[in-house]
């Protein structure tokens, strides 16, 4: 639990926050979850001001590894997002200095529900799962709306997309190829493929760019939020899509081609209901090979990265066989994709 | 592991490994009721199995991987697998594997072998889930 002279500072916060005459925060519990940040479900109660009343809140902690977004761009990126329409949790409050909890941290309204792409995977139907999967490319869709041209000015500091930024998905992918002890025949030639293969795109727009299962939470059939917009960026909008499809995050159930939720057709269906536009189907088929061979990348991290204790040691082990699995996916997949060209 | 440290065992590798899965399935696994140690328990008999398939796996293959490698290369490794895979990496990356079909087509086989190699080791159900083809046409 958290200290109670944290606590208390955080209620204060929180009362300044809300414009609220009196406020007071409890911790309810630590959400698990995400080894980098700590997550800690409050609930906040203010007397006075536009807040008064009840309210079931989340301190999202900023990571101290340097290899995550800071707490002010994340809100920059959540506010954006959440004004375009997506359900999203709705953030509220960025804690910039530090001085609170001894990092910065943002203050989100707690989406409850469930996460676990196995948990929703057993308890949806065929059905259900189309109105999901639906329901999921329509809140992309949304999110596709930010355009890189048409950008608020709060989203300035992403990085926009130039005619470089192929060379630059390559070097870094090569960094850590480099980086991994074992040489990676497969992964090298489906690498030189993607450069080879990658489609131009004239129109960025925010992308998710790690939108798969487990990155959004439901309630039954009923979706309460899209999660993990740390990794938002300026890029195709059928990359997420193709993330979305890809084999590798379809977990237990494959034949479910959108995310192991429901149908592709329902999940494009969706999309072009928002959108207006029809789905790019090859292009989306390239970005689920790109899919594979980043989740392999990966799985080749994990393995590689000494870890703290014998039950991590093991899980990362496993993890890394995935490496296997994404090798022959893209293999058979490339061969399908040019297939379908030529015929 | 050589011949001659084998000569020093009672029973073979895989047979050690398949009495240690036996007990941690049939007895200490099956005594665990917390769901997270029960997760672990059958994690840890999926990387026993796994080890026991490298253990046991066909020399014939590894060594088939590297022959394609040296034909692929046209040198000779002398036997060494890892120094093989290290020049092909290198060489693909360089873009210095000849573009012709008959060359793409021979990469393209070498890598698909050995990637079905490896997973069949560490999880053939996959391989044989994606062979089937019948889940999903992708």
């Amino acid at each position: 639990m958290l200290p109670r002279d944290t606590l208390k500072a955080i209620g204060d916060f929180l009362r300044r926050a809300a414009g609220a005459e009196r406020g007071e925060a409890v911790a309810v519990q630590r959400l698990p979850g995400d080894t980098a940040r700590e997550h800690w479900l409050l609930r906040a109660d203010f007397s006075g001001g536009p807040y008064a009343g009840r309210h079931h809140l989340v301190l999202r902690g900023e990571a101290d590894d340097g290899t995550h977004l800071g707490s002010a761009a994340e809100m920059a990126i959540r506010s954006a997002v959440f004004q375009a329409g997506v359900t999203t949790p709705e953030p509220l409050w960025v804690e910039e200095s530090g001085a609170v909890i001894g990092r910065p941290f943002l203050i989100l309204r707690h989406a409850g529900g469930e996460a676990d792409p196995a948990r929703i995977q057993a308890d949806l139907s065929e059905e259900q799962g189309d109105r999901l999967a639906f329901r999921l490319g329509q809140e992309l869709a949304r999110l596709h709306r930010i355009a890189m041209d048409q950008a608020p000015e709060a989203l300035a500091f992403l990085p926009r997309r130039g005619a470089d930024w192929i060379a630059q998905r390559v070097q870094i992918a090569r960094g850590i190829l480099d980086s991994v002890a074992e040489p990676q025949p497969c992964f090298e030639w489906a690498l030189n493929w993607l450069a080879d293969h990658a489609p131009d795109v004239a129109q960025p727009v925010l992308s998710h760019r790690d939108f798969r299962s487990g990155k959004f939470v439901v309630d039954g059939d009923n979706l309460v939020g899209i999660l993990d917009l740390e990794q938002v960026g300026w890029g195709d909008p059928m990359e997420d899509l193709g993330s979305f499809c890809a084999r590798c995050w379809r977990h237990g159930l494959p034949a479910r081609e959108a995310g192991g939720i429901g149908s592709r057709e329902a999940f494009y269906d969706g999309y072009k209901d928002v959108s207006g536009q029809a789905v790019d189907d090859r292009r989306v088929r390239f970005w689920e090979i790109a899919a594979a061979f980043r989740s392999g990348l990966h799985a080749l991290q994990l393995r590689a990265r000494s870890a703290a204790t014998a039950e991590q040691a093991l899980r990362d082990l496993l993890a890394g066989l995935r490496k296997d699995e994404a090798e022959y996916d893209m293999l058979l997949d490339i061969e399908r994709y040019e297939a379908e060209k030529s015929s | 592991m050589t011949a001659d440290q084998r000569s020093l065992l009672t029973a073979s590798p895989a047979d050690l490994i398949d009495a240690s899965r036996d007990v941690l399935r049939t007895r200490l696994a099956a005594a665990l009721t917390e769901e997270g140690d029960k997760a672990l328990a059958q994690m840890a008999l999926r990387a026993l199995a796994v080890g026991r398939a490298e253990l046991t796996a066909d020399p014939a293959i590894a060594a088939r991987e590297l022959a394609e490698i040296e034909a692929l290369l046209g040198r000779d490794f002398a036997g060494d697998a890892l120094a093989a895979r290290r020049a092909l990496a290198a060489e693909i990356r360089a873009r210095r594997i000849p573009s012709d079909a008959a060359s793409a087509v021979r990469l393209r086989d070498h890598l698909l072998n050995a990637a079905a190699h490896r997973l069949r080791l560490s999880n053939p159900k996959y391989m044989t889930r994606r062979q089937r083809r019948a889940e999903s046409s992708y």
